[in-house]
């Protein structure tokens, strides 16, 4: 079982054998995630069964992955305290504090 | 900051791929401008077979493909800018491109764009919820980082891009419960996520839902200069006008592949090919115009048709961004609306992030059924620059 999250096809008749990659952990909520080098935010949250990156305003609705081409926005997370970063196209990074944004978020340091 | 150069291709998919080869071939200066993180566009994450030759490979993968085009890139003269969204087109054929936090200008003798199309969507109660995705993302998620986003799936929608989505899916040991060929009368329900889909007789316990609906022709640089675009039928939306050479209202500015009608692969790389010889004055000009004419002769891949969008319960949620429910909408022009600009100045859809992509199409639709109307005559949004997200601080010159 690959630990950068339960989610992986790791063998695949077209694809191959899952290629080996080097780590990296960031933390979503807090809470650490480790993640293949060439995830994105979206990928590694999804491969660990995440599914729900930020909440609507007004309405609290949580919104996840959709389009996944960085152009709808229900990925928007809050990243090391900078607001509205598409997760799908973000690649990670070692040391990321990654954070749901509730709403419209809120400006200041992480 | 302002580069200069011949020809700037914006988008590497195979049509901006094929163009910026062809200018190239003929010694011209070439950018090619791309916001993924490699070339290839779509096709690096279809392992479908495309149909028809490009290049040296005939009837390949999409992957095989976008191989193909990194190896041929590396080895031209093309200068090659990843990771660099297009998000304006100006006088004078100045591009402002955004990459990494900052904003830089290329000004170009010709322009192609070579943006490609977008996932079409099709709004149906608790499409909203996490879980569910188009098949695009679907794709890119599976194939370029190995990861099933979900455990027992279900593809709803007519498009042939669903089969696509099922096999993609079977190979990949997934579970598909059912592949439901309609969007009509369907409901997605859980708590917080999706965990059942109702279709008339039965509940579905899935928890991702994929969304096979075509690809929408994305031509807003173009529209933002005010290029001239009519409705294509089979596209069901406005497309850049062209002349033989692809060439736009706007001189010296082409459209070339799916942004100006959605294509197979090699038809695109065609188009492309032709406008990167017309925008270079290439020698092999009349030649790759009998080639793609050819092409175009030729039966489709699939029938690239948009399925017809259901109409929406009021509750039914149709713009994403602003969270406007089609009630408000219908209630919009009731009150008078009879554009979509009207539409999103009354209810602000088409206002939020995604600036319309997701919503604009069911707009378009109720106006036509509410009011009557004929699509050639429902002109789409008025588009103004950035047609992507931009930091302040980059325009203004002072990003780090």
């Amino acid at each position: 079982m690959d630990d950068s999250g339960s989610r992986r096809i790791t063998r695949h008749p077209i694809l191959g054998e899952l290629p080996a990659a080097d780590s990296v952990t960031f933390t979503f909520d807090g809470r650490s995630v480790l993640a293949r080098a060439d995830d994105t935010i979206a990928s590694a949250l999804l491969a660990h069964g995440i599914r729900r990156f930020r909440s609507m305003p007004e309405t609290g609705a949580p919104r996840g992955y959709f389009c996944g081409a960085g152009r709808c926005m229900d990925c928007a997370v809050t990243v090391d305290g900078l607001l509205n970063v598409a997760a799908c196209t973000t690649p990670v990074r070692a040391g990321m504090v990654v954070k749901t944004q509730h709403g419209l978020g809120t400006w200041g340091p992480s | 900051m302002t580069r200069n150069t011949d020809v700037l291709v914006i988008g590497a998919g195979p049509a901006g791929v094929g163009a910026a080869l062809a200018a190239a071939g003929e010694g011209t200066r070439v950018i090619i401008v791309d916001e993924n993180v490699a070339v290839g566009g779509h096709l690096r994450w279809s392992i479908a077979t495309q149909r028809g030759t490009i290049g040296d490979l005939t009837d390949a993968r999409g992957t095989a493909i976008a191989a193909w085009a990194v190896e041929r890139l590396r080895h031209s003269d093309v200068e090659i800018e990843l990771g660099a969204a297009a998000w304006g087109l100006f006088d004078d054929r100045v591009v402002g491109v955004t990459s990494r936090e900052r904003s830089f200008q290329i000004r170009a003798g010709s322009v192609i764009v070579a943006a490609g199309a977008t996932d079409a969507a099709i709004p149906f109660p608790g499409w909203d919820l996490p879980g569910v995705l188009t098949s695009g993302a679907l794709l890119r998620l599976m194939h370029l980082h190995r990861v099933l986003p979900g455990r027992r799936f279900v593809v709803v929608g007519a498009d042939p891009c669903g089969d696509e989505a099922v096999e993609a899916l079977e190979l990949a040991g997934a579970d598909v419960v059912t592949r439901w060929r309609t969007c009509h009368d369907i409901i997605a329900g859980g708590d917080g996520e999706v965990v059942w889909l109702d279709v008339p007789g039965a509940r579905h316990d899935t928890d991702c839902i994929v969304i096979a609906a075509s690809r929408i022709p994305d031509p807003e640089l173009i529209l933002q200069m005010g290029g001239a675009a009519v409705y294509s039928a089979i596209d069901d939306c406005f497309v850049p006008v062209r002349s033989e050479t692809l060439e736009t209202s706007i001189s010296g500015v082409y459209a070339a592949g799916d942004c100006a009608g959605v294509l197979g692969a090699a038809e695109a790389f065609a188009e492309g090919r032709v406008a990167g010889l017309a925008a270079s004055n290439g020698a092999g000009l009349e030649r790759a115009l009998g080639e793609l004419a050819e092409l175009r002769a030729s039966p489709p891949p699939h029938e690239a048709r948009r399925p017809t969008l259901p109409a929406p319960r009021d509750s039914t949620l149709v713009c994403r961004c602003e969270r406007i429910a089609a009630a408000e909408i219908r209630q919009s022009i009731a009150d008078g609306a009879a554009t979509i600009d009207d539409v999103k100045r009354r209810t602000r859809s088409g206002m939020g992030v995604c600036q319309g992509i997701y919503c604009l199409a069911a707009v378009s639709m109720l106006l036509q059924r509410e009011r009557g109307l004929a699509p050639e005559v429902v002109s789409p949004m008025k588009v103004r620059p950035p047609a992507r997200t931009v930091p302040l601080a980059a325009l203004a010159g002072t990003g780090e």
